[in-house]
């Protein structure tokens, strides 16, 4: 899954947002706060990362379980989903996912 | 992820004061404006030479976006004079649009035509802010000098909305639009828009021509006019069970930070602090005026620091250790008005030209507001 392109993710006063650009204020009019973990995998998220890559990332970084991570995960990526952060994906894709 | 746009806000403020970040400011594009409003604090003329000349260029607004970003600059309030006097007005929003900002825009709306809407709307800042001078050509002649900017701000209100950007609209009382005000409510509600009320009015800061001291209310008219408000709000609420949705506020005034709520408040008490502004001031939030000085608030001209000379985080780092210079005023802390009254530093300072002296004008506001038990 990849993050839409236009979505800045910046830390200000310690706090993650991410801040919509330009156009994108058309679609998303507002300021989304992430947690340090969320911004982990935003970032990985902008260059376009699959859940094995991201689970696999969070474990190496974070002192959490696997079962843990998947889950967090999951619901991550439901989020973005909901919202529309994301770039179009196949249905497949969006399917294997939970 | 968290929604929540007050609590987002205050969450990234709170955290912001504690690190002495600058979170929020204004960028006062030029002081000119195409209106003359009688209480204006700024307001030079159209295209006066020796404004034109100081303004700092589109190029130096650009970089200086850049800079206020890369230092933690979120809120970011473009206003005036009047913003759509520059020419290069595009030029400058359009990079900063792209920079990581919330933008807010401050305008008297009547410059902005079809085109104009259209381009705001292909790269929409978080929120158009319009101040309504009156509901009428004859009002606004009066206040504003240009009785054919009624029917041109509406229609640009009618052109934002239209292109999906968020409006959001203000009214500033002066004895000449004051009576007016269930009319101006009635044109935001029939819009759809929520309403602010300025009702402080400053002295003047600098700009030719205007009167504000003359033409704003006496203290006791302004006590009158807040009670009214508030019996309207109360009386808005009992309607609300007929669907109808209140949508109105106080405002103070526009120029000066914003108050710090209690939260922040309690955090303080524990993290010493001898910074005597009970703002955003200095503390987080500044104010870039139209020829380059960092200053606390719109309302001040000092402490101030040239970013022409020092570049944004230098001026930063000087403004905010001058705001920790800036005296109490004892009177004020120990007065038994204190609650209902505005009083903070820079308000003292324009009020009587000293930080630390009472202003006549509050003092007399707050004593009226205490009789008729304004609540505040
Ligand atoms: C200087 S204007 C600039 C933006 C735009 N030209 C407008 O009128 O909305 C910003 C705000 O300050 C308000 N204002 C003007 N003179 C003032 C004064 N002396 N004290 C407090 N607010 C004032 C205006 O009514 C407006 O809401
Ligand atoms: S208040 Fe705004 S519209 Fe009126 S003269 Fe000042 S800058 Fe212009
Ligand atoms: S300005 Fe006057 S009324 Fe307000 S707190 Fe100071 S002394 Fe009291």
């Amino acid at each position: 899954m990849k993050v839409k392109s236009g979505l800045m993710l910046r830390e200000i006063a310690g706090e993650w947002v991410v801040v919509p650009l330009g156009a994108r204020v058309v679609e998303l009019n507002g300021i989304i706060t992430l947690t340090e973990s969320g911004a982990f995998l935003w970032r990985l998220l902008e260059k376009g990362a699959e859940e094995n890559e991201l689970t696999a990332a969070l474990l190496k970084e974070y002192d959490i379980d696997e079962a843990t991570a998947r889950s967090d995960i999951g619901r991550f990526l439901d989020t973005i989903r909901q919202n529309s952060l994301c770039e179009a994906e196949v249905a497949k894709e969006a399917g294997e996912v939970k | 992820m968290s929604g929540g746009w007050a609590k987002i806000y205050q969450n990234i403020i709170n955290k912001s004061i504690i690190e002495g970040a600058p979170t929020a400011g204004f960028f006062e594009l030029t002081s000119r404006c195409n209106f003359h409003c009688k209480m204006c604090y700024v307001c030079s003329m159209p295209e006066d030479r020796s404004y034109l000349q100081n303004e700092l260029t589109t190029q130096q607004w650009v970089e200086l976006g850049r800079q206020a970003r890369d230092e933690g600059l979120l809120f970011l309030t473009l206003s005036g004079g009047e913003i759509f006097m520059r020419k290069d007005f595009f030029d400058i929003y359009e990079p900063l649009s792209e920079m990581g900002f919330n933008i807010t825009l401050f305008t008297n709306g009547s410059l902005i035509d079809a085109e104009k809407a259209r381009r705001l709307g292909e790269r929409p800042p978080s929120k158009v802010s319009i101040t309504l001078y009156g509901a009428c050509p004859e009002t606004y002649g009066r206040v504003t000098g240009h009785p054919e900017g009624f029917d041109k701000v509406i229609n640009a209100i009618k052109l934002l909305l239209a292109e999906n950007i968020k409006v959001e609209l203000k009214t500033t009382a002066i004895k000449d639009n004051y009576r007016e005000f269930h009319d101006i409510y009635e044109i935001a509600d029939g819009l759809g828009l929520t309403l602010g009320v300025v009702n402080y009015v400053a002295p003047r800061r600098e700009g030719c021509g205007t009167d504000p001291e003359n033409n704003r209310l006496d203290p006791i008219e302004l006590a009158r006019y807040e009670k009214m408000l508030q019996d309207f709000r109360l009386k808005h609420t009992d309607m609300k069970k007929l669907k109808k949705v209140l949508k109105i506020s106080v405002d103070e005034d526009v120029m000066t930070e914003k108050t710090i709520g209690d939260a922040i408040n309690k955090l303080l008490e524990t993290k010493k602090t001898d910074c005597v502004f009970n703002c955003t001031a200095t503390r987080c939030a500044f104010w870039l005026s139209w020829d380059g000085k960092l200053t606390p608030c719109g309302l001040l001209t000092e402490p101030s620091v040239d970013v022409k000379k020092h570049g944004f985080l230098e001026s930063w780092k000087h403004l905010k250790s001058a705001g920790l210079d800036v005296p109490v005023c004892n009177e004020c802390n120990s007065c038994q008005y204190r609650k209902r009254c505005m009083t903070c530093p820079a308000r003292l300072k324009v009020e009587t030209g000293r930080f630390d002296r009472p202003a006549p004008y509050l003092c007399e506001l707050s004593k009226a507001r205490a009789e008729l038990e304004v609540i505040y």
